[in-house]
């Protein structure tokens, strides 16, 4: 499978303030090298204040890295003008976790998906309404949600707004940062299985940030284990979590309450 | 008689488009130093049961019950003065939220101690100290002293459960207390809990929609659906061997080693209410 995203050597530091005058560095990325391949699910772990979130932001071009590159389809974002900038972002789009916060509550389920669309393209208003319709469809949502708002729906319902959002482009990178930590189980089970039949029919590529290692194992092919800063552990998910090699990932793994099931 | 007693209980929330029961019928029995789960999904009923036992339920909500108990205290007096804080005290889900940004973390101990003990000022002083150690807190004189927002989640956590032992309270509801943690902050607090039962004898409530958290921690379980309970007993027969559906689906329904590949079983629509959320 060709290279999609290629990440090497980024850091990324930030200047806190630290009492009224004073401001200190601190190292929120050390060293960062991924590589994502096309069709890919990758699980990218780690505790609150990791630098997950910091990284995706990087890879997704919200804001720049302080070195190192980040190649997306062979093209460094920061080096490309405004417009080229903005012709690339149609191929990648985030999922965040609280769709209540990520969603406009005023705008109708038609506006949200449509709103990337009449971002990137020119369109019929009657052409728009029937591609929205498609999106809700491949997220099991029926037609009569257009005009809804998401303030009257449940948070499964919600959540499928936002990746009817993030799929409106038919990007090639999805980044889904923690999709299912804010819903129930039940309703995680129908989110993860839309989810891996969207990758399965569309060959999506995702990378999922996710602190739940039971999530990560059913969805990703491989796993990046974040800590303060730095990758200490990457390989197939499997392999990873049934022996963890870094402490950390031990601690990690340990933690983690096991399914009575299981 | 067991130490929390609750027969029959009934909540009715009178809303403007008519009464809605939700909590239908609950019965519970937990034992004195118990660790008692209650588990569900949003909307079950599971945080308004708990919150009847301290009277906290919202002013729309008609309570009822046959027996509604907890130690020596019938609830049903709604002498919640003698209840709260000295009884029955409860954590919650989001502890950066529960605090009060702008007191320090002995200040807010402080003034629940000033408001519930005879202490005076410096056997407070002693006190404050004593359960900020109690809850595991490393530096109990730097933590006094600081505000929410200079120590971490889990810290916060800690003194909230410190702040709810401070008058006494030998029952703890914990609502989805670990819910807001990372699983190794998660992993320390779920043992403070034990320890603390097992020092103090503390009976706790203890509520969320984790199955795996449940089965860590819980010497028995209430599986709530609707605002019924559908399944209880012991925490280790109920989670390993469901006999209700809905407790075998919700278990089918978590990703787990081996899963990765196969579509995860959904609970029956007719289970869920309305699919919530928990942010």
């Amino acid at each position: 499978m060709p290279e999609l995203l290629s990440v090497s050597q980024v850091y990324k530091s930030f200047l806190i303030s630290d009492g009224m005058f004073r401001k200190r560095q601190l190292d929120v990325l050390r060293d960062i090298n991924v590589i994502i391949e096309e069709g890919e699910a990758i699980g990218l772990v780690g505790e609150s204040g990791s630098g997950k979130t910091t990284l995706a932001r990087i890879i997704m071009g919200m804001i720049p890295a302080d070195s190192g590159e980040v190649l997306f389809d062979g093209l460094d974002l920061t080096a490309l003008s405004k417009a080229g900038r903005r012709e690339r972002r149609r191929d990648m789009a985030i999922v965040y976790q609280n769709p209540f916060v990520s969603l406009n509550p005023r705008l109708s389920v038609l506006d949200l998906v449509a709103e990337p669309i009449r971002a990137h393209e020119r369109m019929s208003r009657a052409a728009l309404k029937q591609r929205v319709t498609g999106l809700l469809a491949d997220v099991g949502l029926e037609e009569s949600y257009l005009n809804r708002r998401i303030g009257a729906m449940s948070g499964g319902q919600a959540q499928r707004v936002a990746i009817a959002r993030a799929l409106a482009l038919k990007p090639k990178l999805i980044v889904l940062d923690e999709p299912t930590s804010a819903l129930d189980v039940s309703v995680q089970a129908q989110v993860l299985n839309l989810l891996a039949n969207l990758r399965a029919t569309h060959g999506y590529t995702y990378l999922l940030i996710t602190h739940n290692l039971d999530v990560v194992r059913h969805m990703a092919d491989r796993v990046l284990v974040m800590s303060q800063g730095e990758i200490v552990e990457h390989g197939a998910t499997d392999a990873i979590l049934d022996s963890p090699q870094h402490p950390y990932t031990q601690a990690l793994v340990a933690a983690t309450p096991k399914s009575p099931s299981s | 008689m067991a130490y929390i007693e609750i027969d029959n209980l009934q909540v009715v929330l009178e809303l403007a488009t008519g009464p809605l029961a939700v909590v239908k019928g609950v019965s519970l029995a937990v034992e004195k130093g118990e660790i008692f789960g209650i588990v569900g999904e949003s909307g079950s009923g599971k945080t308004m049961t708990c919150t009847t036992l301290l009277g906290l339920t919202p002013n729309v909500a008609r309570v009822s019950a046959e027996t509604l108990s907890v130690g020596e205290h019938n609830l049903l007096d709604k002498n919640w003065a003698a209840v709260r804080g000295r009884e029955v005290a409860m954590i919650f889900q989001d502890p950066a939220s529960a605090l009060n940004p702008v007191f320090t973390i002995g200040a807010q101990i402080d003034a629940v101690l000033r408001r519930h003990t005879e202490l005076n000022k410096k056997a407070r002083r002693a006190r404050l100290l004593e359960l900020l150690e109690q809850v595991g807190l490393p530096d109990p004189l730097r933590t006094a002293a600081s505000y929410p927002h200079q120590i971490s989640g889990g810290m916060q956590q800690r003194a909230l459960i410190a702040m709810a032992l401070s008058a006494g309270a030998n029952t703890l509801i914990a609502d989805e207390p670990t819910t807001a943690l990372d699983v190794t902050v998660q992993a320390q607090i779920l043992a403070l809990l034990k320890s603390l039962r097992d020092q103090l004898g503390l009976t706790i409530l203890f509520v969320s929609h984790d199955l795996a958290v449940i089965s860590q921690v819980c010497d028995k379980v209430a599986v709530m659906l609707h605002g019924e309970i559908v399944e209880t007993g012991p925490a280790d027969a109920v989670l390993k061997s469901p006999d209700h559906p809905y407790t075998r689906a919700l278990l089918d329904a978590s990703p787990k080693p081996g899963s990765r590949g196969t579509v995860l079983p959904t609970v029956a629509a007719q289970m869920v209410l309305h699919g919530g959320s928990h942010a």
